[in-house]
């Protein structure tokens, strides 16, 4: 079977930020034999800020980004949810409305950049779970992770506004991957309800709830752990956990890792490569590392 | 549900040329042309309102700032807390029967709110918002600490002290970049920027004239042509 490529867009909190995202992105990817090169002169997709201010300028920022990566003639895989939901819709809003597509025709003419819209904006989840299968992810297990529990939290923008192969609310692909690897997956009510990230900075007591609403169904279903596929969520539910105990008296120690980290781990990669023990709430003790 | 191609634009009507009436005629319009959703689609079934984890604090739920952009609420819209408890979730998108996506309605109104200055100066959203796209000019990319820091100055700037036990343990783990990165073709984001202002205002020109002709204005479509003929 050929080597499966893409170009890489790790957007800017991956990048800058989430280094683990990153770094275990590349790790586990390599070790099932996906290529991923990092899309030349990437910017910031505009995530929701823009679009909130400036809808145009959101889409004209996707836009390029896609010219960017159609002009590789690779497929764009995108592993943090907010980039994902603002690529792929404008890539859909550009190929089917009109009005859409000459708008951002002209703005990419005055960069000089050409759009056929004829790239596809893979989200790593199904990278993993749809083109590679999980037949050949399980090939891969080394270390299978039974006895592990946890919950999937796919977050408002892995499944909305909506990914060729979930339900917008409630998404399997996620659980399928994880059940590749022997978790047990628990049934999870909210794992496409919003934690409020997005006002963390503006509106943080009604941020906290959500968050703390999340929190407390995962430990409420006896999870180890929660796996994220998202850089946004992923910071959200593993930073705040000293405020919320503050602030509702409880304490949450269930700790969040990507699912880039997760599937590594069952492949037999070191901790190291993976990043693990970059998050907030340690992660050694459910799974056994120590 | 998609509209057709539209009339209007993007762009605030100037307050001084057009009678408050006449704004608020063309205000469904105007979002359809932001949005690419037609408002006058929604059957009023309250799916969304159910459907939103923000309803509860909005002082308008979602279902009635449909009707309300319709109606012509220009102002109470633009001013309303509702549009700014939106966090873009999509949870009303998916599910609205007439295949409105609701999310980018309230985007529109976000955006014309802030066209407009018609912000409520107690929400700190829009200036957070401003702020990612000051840092967005800058570097091409968005550098959080960087971000975090231009919004507190913005908005209170001791914020920046109940910040910094998260962002040392930011840096600690190894998860924060302690300097901006520029983005390789910033000064290309640059241009696209400003590429994206000539497309709406040279659209806002024209456009503005039919509507307005056709809302019997003539000093407006007056006033509108000279515009147009200062952006050539
Ligand atoms: S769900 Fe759709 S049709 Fe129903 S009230 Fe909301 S926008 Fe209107
Ligand atoms: S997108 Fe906005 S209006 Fe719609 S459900 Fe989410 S928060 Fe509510």
């Amino acid at each position: 079977m050929s080597r499966l490529r893409y170009a890489f867009y790790p957007g800017c909190t991956a990048h800058a930020s989430a280094r683990d995202y990153t770094r275990s992105t590349y790790a586990t990817f390599r070790a099932l034999g996906i290529e991923l090169e990092e899309v030349p002169g990437w910017s910031c997709c505009g995530s929701t800020a823009v679009s909130n201010v400036d809808p145009l300028l959101g889409m004209a920022l996707c836009a390029r980004n896609l010219a960017l990566a159609e002009s590789t003639g690779l497929d764009l895989a995108v592993t943090c949810n907010a980039c994902y939901a603002n690529l792929a819709p404008t890539l859909e809003a550009y190929r089917e409305e009109r009005r859409v597509r000459d708008r951002l025709q002209r703005v990419l003419d005055a960069v000089d950049r050409h759009l056929e819209g004829e790239v596809e904006v893979r989200h790593g989840v199904h990278i993993l779970t749809r083109d590679l299968g999980l037949d050949r992810v399980e090939e891969g297990v080394r270390r299978p992770l039974d006895g592990v529990k946890a919950v999937p939290y796919y977050g408002c923008l892995l499944s909305r506004p909506r990914n060729p192969y979930d339900d917008p609310e409630n998404p399997t692909s996620l659980d399928e991957l994880l059940a590749t690897l022997g978790v047990e997956v628990l049934p999870f009510e909210r794992k496409t309800k919003c934690c409020g990230g997005s006002f963390m900075n503006t509106k943080e007591e009604v941020a906290l709830r959500l968050t703390f609403e999340i929190l407390e169904e995962a430990r409420e279903r006896g999870a180890h752990l929660i796996v994220c596929a998202c850089p946004l969520c992923q910071l959200n539910l593993d930073a705040y956990r000293a405020k919320l105990r503050a602030r509702y008296g409880t304490y949450h120690d269930t700790p969040v890792l990507y699912f880039t980290q997760v599937v590594g781990l069952a492949l037999g990669l070191d901790r190291r490569d993976l990043a693990i023990g970059q998050s907030f709430v340690p992660a050694d003790r459910v799974l056994g590392l120590r | 549900m998609a509209v057709a191609e539209s009339t209007l634009t993007e762009r605030e009507i100037p307050r001084e040329v057009l009678p408050e009436e006449i704004r608020n005629r063309f205000f469904p319009a105007e979002v359809e042309d932001i949005s690419g959703q037609s408002v006058w689609a929604c059957m009023q079934c309250g799916t969304c309102s159910g459907s939103c984890q923000f309803a509860q604090e909005m002082d308008h739920t979602p279902r009635r700032i449909m009707e309300m952009v319709r109606t012509g609420l220009r102002e109470q819209v633009l001013a309303s807390r509702a549009i700014w408890y939106c966090a873009s979730c999509y949870s009303c998108t998916v599910r609205c029967p007439r295949g409105i996506q609701v999310t980018r309605v309230m985007m529109a109104l976000k955006s014309l709110a802030l066209r407009a200055g018609h912000v409520n100066p107690r929400d700190d959203a829009p200036a957070f918002y401003e702020s990612f796209l000051r840092v967005l000019r800058l570097f091409g990319r968005v550098h959080e600490p960087t971000l975090v820091a231009a919004y507190a100055l913005r908005t209170r700037p001791t914020r920046v002290l109940g910040m910094m036990p998260m962002a040392l343990g930011l840096v600690r783990r190894g998860r924060m970049a302690p300097l901006p990165d520029r983005a390789p073709g910033l000064a290309e984001v640059r241009r696209l920027m400003e590429a994206v202002e000539k497309v709406r205002g040279s659209e806002s020109a024209g456009a503005r004239e039919v509507a307005l002709r056709s809302a019997g204005c003539p000093q407006a479509v007056r006033a509108a042509r000279r515009e147009e003929v200062a952006l050539r």
